[in-house]
């Protein structure tokens, strides 16, 4: 029993031993001994790379951050960092995370469409080719859109050429549909305003089809399935 | 940051004036047309000083056209009465067809759902006389044509596809989670419908039913074909101011602008919800 005992007591001397010791080695030779090198050797980058300007510390070589004015806009003297998602306003050091939206997520989509003719206009792009290369491209399908919806509409143009001119003068504003109405109530020439239509119908059934097609495309693209 | 040159704000502010001079100046045009005579509009060269006259408007609202060549009786203020009446009707027709077809259409996915959608989108792009010649036959076997009923009935070809598309992308925006909570309480689906998804969407089933209301209106080709001169609307009934002594081209103008009205005050005052409408139509469906 004695023996036990004394063989215990041994073992806890020795732990305590070990624990004053690498308390003392690890907890304040280590560090006094790694900041003394990097204080010596290494004395910006262990301060924090710090960036300063007329005498005044501006930020860090190694945190991105806004060069921005007191309104928030962007000014052209500083190159402008890429977005941060860190934070709340971006760019805060002690966030360890970004966005977690995906490429596809429309609201990511948006937000870096929004941002490209801004970055554009920054860097001195005249304005013309932001327009251009970048806000008409974004633009197309709604263009495409929007054109042939109307082109679908001006083909099958009847009111006013109808109220106006009724197809003339002679017959150079005979339209399908005007075309198709006199044929039927003027010359009760019903088998030839049937085929006029079925030839309307077939163009504007093509055109349709490539219109919904876009159509689709683009409700998918706002929707984030495509 | 307007970073933008004297020049170049001089130069925009010029084309948008352009603009606006090319879209205001036919409103404008038609509007002093109406306070003026036929003699003072075909003068030429034509100018901006005149004398105004209430009389195409006394004409219109009394019935009474007095033209170069004697009398003639006009019914402008029935045709407008009857745009109205069909216009209101076809859109409350096709809203109460349409609001829950579009909800079923957003919600559940059966057999040939896209495709009777579909369908239902493409007669907004058939020409219109492909349907309605042969219409014209079966509604005369029916005894359809001219009546409100046949009329309101064909003008779902115009309100209801609209209807369908553009309250469906609305109900797809909405989460189904909202629903879905709902209805564990142990609601049915109808009630659900009526009690969450409707006032949920009812900003677009607003501005669908608006947009509806516009494009009804602004019709010319169903009344020209299946309604005679009691049940026409003023887009058709305006064909009675070119008469054999000519058109008469201020009582067209004040007609055009008591038919206008209605619908520019209907957008200027919906404005907002059009817009939105119109963007969901267009890219959301």
């Amino acid at each position: 029993m004695p023996n036990n005992l004394s063989a215990s007591l041994r073992q806890y001397a020795a732990a305590v031993r070990v624990l004053l010791v690498l308390t003392v080695l690890l907890g304040i030779v280590y560090p006094l001994a790694v900041t003394g090198v990097g204080q010596l050797l290494f004395r910006a980058q262990a301060n924090g790379s710090l960036v300063s300007s007329g005498g005044h510390v501006v930020g860090s070589g190694l945190i991105g951050q806004n060069f921005t004015d007191a309104k928030g806009n962007p000014l052209p003297q500083w190159f402008q960092p890429r977005p941060s998602a860190a934070g709340a306003s971006g760019y805060d050091p002690t966030s360890s995370s970004a966005s977690n939206l995906g490429p596809s997520d429309p609201d990511l989509v948006k937000a870096i469409q929004g941002r490209r003719a801004s970055a554009a206009a920054l860097d001195g792009v005249p304005r013309l080719f932001v327009f251009l290369r970048i806000t008409l491209p974004m633009l197309s399908p709604y263009i495409i859109t929007a054109s042939l919806f109307r082109l679908l509409d001006a083909i099958q143009q009847f009111d006013i050429v109808y109220a106006m001119t009724q197809g003339g003068p002679g017959n150079t504003l005979l339209v399908f549909q005007v075309r198709a109405y006199l044929e039927f109530y003027q010359y009760t020439n019903v088998g030839k305003s049937a085929a006029l239509l079925v030839v309307l119908w077939a163009i504007t059934y093509v055109l349709s089809n490539i219109f919904i097609r876009n159509w689709l495309r683009l409700r998918a693209r706002s929707h984030g399935t495509a | 940051m307007d970073r933008s040159s004297i020049v170049e704000r001089v130069l925009r502010a010029l084309l948008l004036t352009v603009i606006v001079i090319f879209f205001l100046f036919p409103i404008v045009w038609i509007l002093l047309m109406s306070f003026q005579t036929n003699e003072q509009i075909l003068r030429i060269p034509p100018s901006l000083s005149f004398v105004p006259t209430l009389d195409n408007y006394r004409a219109l609202i009394s019935g009474h056209l007095l033209t170069s060549a004697g009398s003639l009786d006009i019914a402008f203020m029935r045709n407008l009465g009857n745009s109205v009446l069909l216009s209101t009707c076809a859109v409350v027709l096709a809203l109460i067809l349409g609001v829950p077809a579009a909800y079923a259409f957003a919600r559940f996915k059966f057999w040939l759902s896209e495709d009777i959608a579909f369908t239902l989108l493409s007669f907004r792009f058939a020409p219109p006389l492909l349907v309605l010649l042969p219409l014209s036959l079966y509604f005369q076997d029916l005894g359809l044509v001219d009546t409100y009923v046949g009329l309101i009935w064909v003008y779902q070809l115009i309100a209801l596809p609209l209807i369908l598309w553009i309250v469906r992308g609305y109900f797809e925006d909405i989460s189904p989670d909202i629903e879905n909570a709902y209805r564990i309480a142990g609601h049915s689906w109808l009630r659900t419908f009526f009690k969450i998804a409707v006032p949920l969407a009812g900003p677009g089933i607003a501005a669908a039913g608006l947009l509806s209301f516009i494009f009804c209106w602004n019709n010319f080709v169903f009344a020209l074909i299946l309604a005679s001169a009691d049940k026409q609307p003023v887009t058709v009934g305006a064909l009675a101011f070119v008469t054999a002594s000519g058109i008469q081209y201020g009582q067209v103008a004040s007609a055009i602008v008591l038919s206008v009205t209605p619908t520019l005050l209907l957008a200027l005052y919906a404005q907002r919800w059009l817009v939105e409408g119109l963007s969901l139509g267009a890219v959301k469906g």
